[in-house]
Formats: structure tokens, sequence, C-alpha cells
């Protein structure tokens, strides 16, 4: 079985009969883009996980397009667009929407990884791992029966 | 008359599914015959050589209606020379 991440899709439908067009999986370059947009630098230098961009991560790592139009009807393009443009198309949303969004991807993000849970499950049994033995009965006495 | 159709255009892009593989310059998609999906030659400009090696690739121009896509039957690259054969366009 490969371990590269094939680059598929998959369509998530949302109110108003829009939808997205997301990444059906992340590879590794990809959740690490994702850690790296959620962390700031503290005053101390530390890095720190900024809350409030969490969700903002995981809807750019995960979101290659989406039905959603403008005033004039026409789509808003953010397939292929730099962040910067990524951003400022979410950030231009009414909050609701943008809410929406964020939950639909989140929610997208949860079956990923609870579908890759399965998988490496399902292949650690294939493989005939053995459970794991269970603890030795307690020895009695006050050595292992060691000898001075 | 001839069913052979040449479609020329400065610049193209070469995709892996969503991933970006590279540009080509200076396309040109020739079908010889209707059933013929066609061959794209080119310039390679940029090419990602981990994703150009990847399957399936797809030849995607964006033009003022809309986009072509067509699907990659093989890629052979020689000295920035993009030689392909092509899949009907989705």
């Amino acid at each position: 079985m490969s371990r590269f991440v094939r680059p598929e899709t998959k369509v998530l439908k949302i109110s108003q009969g829009d939808t997205l067009t997301v990444k059906r999986r992340l590879n590794s370059g990809e959740q690490r883009e994702a850690f790296a947009r959620m962390y700031v630098a503290g005053v101390d230098g530390a890095m720190r996980v900024n809350s409030l961009a969490v969700g903002l991560s995981l809807v750019l790592a995960y979101l290659v397009d989406w039905s959603l139009t403008d005033d004039n009807g026409k789509i808003v393009a953010i397939r292929d667009q730099p962040v910067d443009v990524v951003v400022a198309a979410l950030d231009a949303l009414e909050a609701d929407s943008y809410t929406e969004i964020k939950d639909a991807i989140q929610a997208h993000d949860v079956a990923v990884r609870e579908e890759r849970d399965t998988e490496k499950k399902e292949r650690a049994g294939a493989n005939g791992s053995s459970a794991i033995s269970p603890l030795p009965d307690s020895v009695t006495g006050d050595t292992s029966g060691l000898v001075n | 008359m001839s069913d052979s159709v040449t479609i020329r255009g400065v610049e193209g892009q070469l995709y892996w599914g969503y991933h970006l593989v590279g540009a080509v310059h200076n396309w040109t998609v020739t079908r010889h015959t209707p059933a013929d999906p066609g061959t794209l030659t080119g310039t390679a400009v940029d090419l990602n050589a981990f994703r150009a090696s990847q399957h399936p690739l797809a030849f995607v121009v964006t033009h003022q209606h809309g986009v072509w896509r067509w699907p990659l039957e093989t890629l052979q690259i020689a000295d920035s020379v993009v030689t392909a054969t092509l899949r009907p366009p989705e």
C-alpha cells in the first residue's frame, strides 16, 4: 500500500445550494503548513497556539474550491489562488457563512481522522499483531528468587 | 477537408489532482482525427519533478469562457520540451 496521499477531493454541501470542494485527506506537508499557521510566538519567544487561528488554518488546509458567488452572480475564484487572496475572500464572508464553512470542514476533518484510525486498526489486525500478554500473577515472597 | 485541429496558447498548467505540477508555455494541442484525443507539445516551466512523475496528470487551460482540461495518457519531458498524449477533454 502506497504511503503517499493521493490528491483526491470531496464535495461538501452547505446551505443555499452551495458546495465546498475539499481535499479528501491532507498530506504531511499540508498538515505541517496547517500547524504552522496555528502557532504564534509569545513575548517570550515560545510558540503558542493561536486559538482564533485554528479554524481558519483548517479551512485553508482543506479548501480547494467552492461555488460561492458575489453580488453579480459570478463565482468568487479561490482555486489555486495565493493564500492571502483566499483569506481575503473568507474574511469578507458574513460571520454565519464563515462559521458554516468552518464547521463543515471541521466535521470533514473529524471524519477523516476516524477513517484513518479504523484503517490503522484493521491493518494492525491483518498483520496478525498479537494481543499484549496479560501481566503475570504477582510473585509471593521477598525476593525474586536470587540467592546471595 | 482535413479533420485535423490545432489549438495554441501562451500558457497552460499541468496538474496532479489539485497539485500544480508546473506550467507549459507556448503549447500546442493537435488532434489529427475526430477519434484522436490529441497530443500536447510545449515548453515546461517550473516543473515539480516528483509531481510530474505521478498519475493521473491533466493539462489545464483557463480561457475567457471557462477551462479546458485534458487528462494525460503519457508524458515525456526532455530538455524542458513537453510531449504528451491526451485523453478526451473532461
